[in-house]
């Protein structure tokens, strides 16, 4: 096995991870960064095919920071899907074709990002519904929309980011859903914020040109379709448990759904980090010191949206928060580290206000999200329905691993990452209590499947340190 | 162009294209008695796991096409 050494390892090329690696680097400290995709960039810069980024100003920005890191001789190794950690650090990679990788660190950056997460209806393992995200990174990659008549629902500033995307595409969106009724409030949150009005009318845009049917206060009711989506149920959200409410049916092939971002902390969790809960920042997410990104674990350092969804912009800046971090942690320095600090923190404090003002704007309620009933499959790995979990509630199962045990909710090929965080919060509207006290699903070695012949390998050889 | 076989059929698609973005066009991989498609598209769901020549477990939207490809979408 090909075995690299490190002072410190970058885990995630996004936004954050690019930044803690910059500044690590500049630091002194060999820094070298992995990721999981053919390229660098994370989601938010993700790097088309299709030149897509001559006309992309978001790409490109990407594009930039990407060559930056280049040209600063930080080497980045891309295809790598990290498996597993253990203390010392020894990190262990799978590469693209079955290759295999270990890297000897001396700290580590996690910089994991967030996925987009759905709530569950009936209809929803069709295929033709997917995330937004996945929608957005077809369109990327593909130069073309995921479907001819698209449908995109849930709650977010970032079904604008998708809508953008897909118009730019050339896609042709059948109506953009949000749940949430908080036109005006958001208007005068970015009102107050004159930083993030270009951004904002960038975003806003395309969309609004497109002449798209936009509807508020609905929510997915249902998806249909015999081996593929052909069209949605939605229905207007009403404030109170009873009340008719107005439905609408649509037709579509291609149901695009986001509900909000969960950070990913399998690597962070494996590792013992001590993790925060709070709904506003996605759930779970790894604790960390606001100043230098620390972990509660020695060495271990996390940066962006693993840390608590909060935007690109504090991202960026948690970033190289940590990159300063962890080379002074490990004895590399430089003049004006302490300046650059104090200025990094002081702009992450507004940019944190935003993120939270934003977060309690699209704050998902009972009322918001789809209806399901006992027949509504929760596990989609398992095939497990929101029935069998409230039997096994009754039954005594109380928290997220008993329900894993009773149910096998959990215990499938996504490990709980899809099912995890939606199952607590059903719970939670049900029973009236806070999704915290459910826990959460810890992660197991391998973090991903990998072939017996690469964990052998991994394990036969002592580490070079 | 390349050319690369799903359960048999010959396909020409771009050469840098993902095999998740392929399969969403044109074949959704069975899972039990229901079929599913592209959900995450970012490896974090296996929604999308096809057999890929020997591996059995390829997770499409991970896995970019190469001339010659045999994709089973009715492995698991």
């Amino acid at each position: 096995m090909n075995v690299l050494n490190a002072d410190v390892l970058v885990i995630g090329s996004g936004p954050s991870g690019l930044a803690a690696a910059v500044e690590a680097h500049q630091n002194g400290a060999n820094t070298v960064i992995v990721d999981s995709f053919s390229k660098a960039g994370g989601q938010y810069w993700m790097q088309s095919n299709h030149g897509l980024e001559k006309n992309d100003r978001q790409m490109q920005e990407g594009a930039n920071f990407i060559t930056n890191c280049e040209n600063l001789g930080i080497k980045t190794i891309t295809d790598a899907e990290v498996w597993g950690i253990l203390p010392g650090f020894r990190v262990f990679i799978q590469q693209g074709l079955g290759g295999s990788i270990e890297i000897a660190a001396s700290a580590l950056v996690i910089c994991t990002g967030a996925h987009d997460f759905v709530m569950p209806f009936s209809g929803w393992t069709l295929p033709g519904v997917m995330t937004a995200g996945a929608g957005q990174r077809y369109a990327k990659m593909q130069g073309k929309p995921p479907g001819d008549k698209i449908v995109l629902a849930g709650s977010g500033v970032f079904l604008w980011a998708v809508a953008t995307t897909i118009v730019k595409a050339g896609g042709k969106l059948e109506a953009m859903v949000e749940s949430s009724t908080n036109k005006f409030r958001l208007l005068s949150l970015i009102g107050r914020y004159p930083s993030r009005w270009t951004e904002t009318r960038r975003l806003l845009s395309p969309v609004l040109r497109s002449g798209v049917q936009r509807l508020s206060g609905y929510c997915i009711d249902n998806a249909q379709g015999e081996d593929r989506i052909e069209s949605v149920k939605l229905r207007q959200v009403s404030n109170s448990d009873r009340g008719a409410s107005q439905e609408l049916e649509i037709e579509t092939d291609c149901l695009l759904v986001s509900h909000g971002f969960r950070p990913i902390t399998e690597m962070t969790a494996l590792l013992r980090c001590e993790h925060l809960f709070d709904l506003k920042k996605g759930g779970w997410y790894c604790k960390t010191d606001t100043e230098t990104g620390a972990t509660s674990i020695d060495n271990v350092y996390a940066a962006g949206e693993v840390t608590g969804v909060t935007g690109v912009q504090s991202a960026m800046i948690e970033g190289a928060l940590a990159g300063l971090g962890v080379s002074e942690k490990l004895g590399f320095t430089r003049n004006g580290i302490k300046r650059k600090r104090a200025r990094l923190i002081k702009r992450q404090l507004q940019t944190v206000k935003f993120a939270d003002g934003l977060a309690e704007l699209f704050k998902l309620s009972k009322n918001s999200i789809p209806n399901i009933d006992t027949n509504t499959l929760v596990c989609r790995c398992e095939n497990v329905l929101w029935g069998d979990v409230l039997k096994s509630w009754n039954d005594g199962a109380q928290n997220l691993q008993a329900v894993k045990y009773w149910t096998r909710l959990g215990m499938g090929r996504c490990q709980g990452r899809i099912c995890g965080v939606v199952v607590s919060r059903l719970l939670a509207n049900q029973f009236g209590l806070d999704p915290r006290s459910f826990g959460f699903n810890h992660p197991r070695l391998p973090l991903r499947p990998v072939s017996v012949n690469i964990v052998h390998d991994a394990f036969a050889q002592k580490s070079c340190r | 162009m390349i050319t690369i076989f799903i359960d048999g059929s010959e396909y020409e698609v771009n050469e840098d294209a993902t095999l998740g973005h392929v399969l969403h066009e044109v074949k959704s991989a069975r899972f039990g008695s229901s079929y599913r498609g592209l959900f995450c598209g970012m490896g974090i769901c296996f929604e999308c796991v096809v057999k890929v020549d020997d591996d059995l477990y390829k997770r499409s939207c991970m896995t970019k096409v190469y001339p010659g490809m045999q994709v089973n979408t009715n492995s698991l």
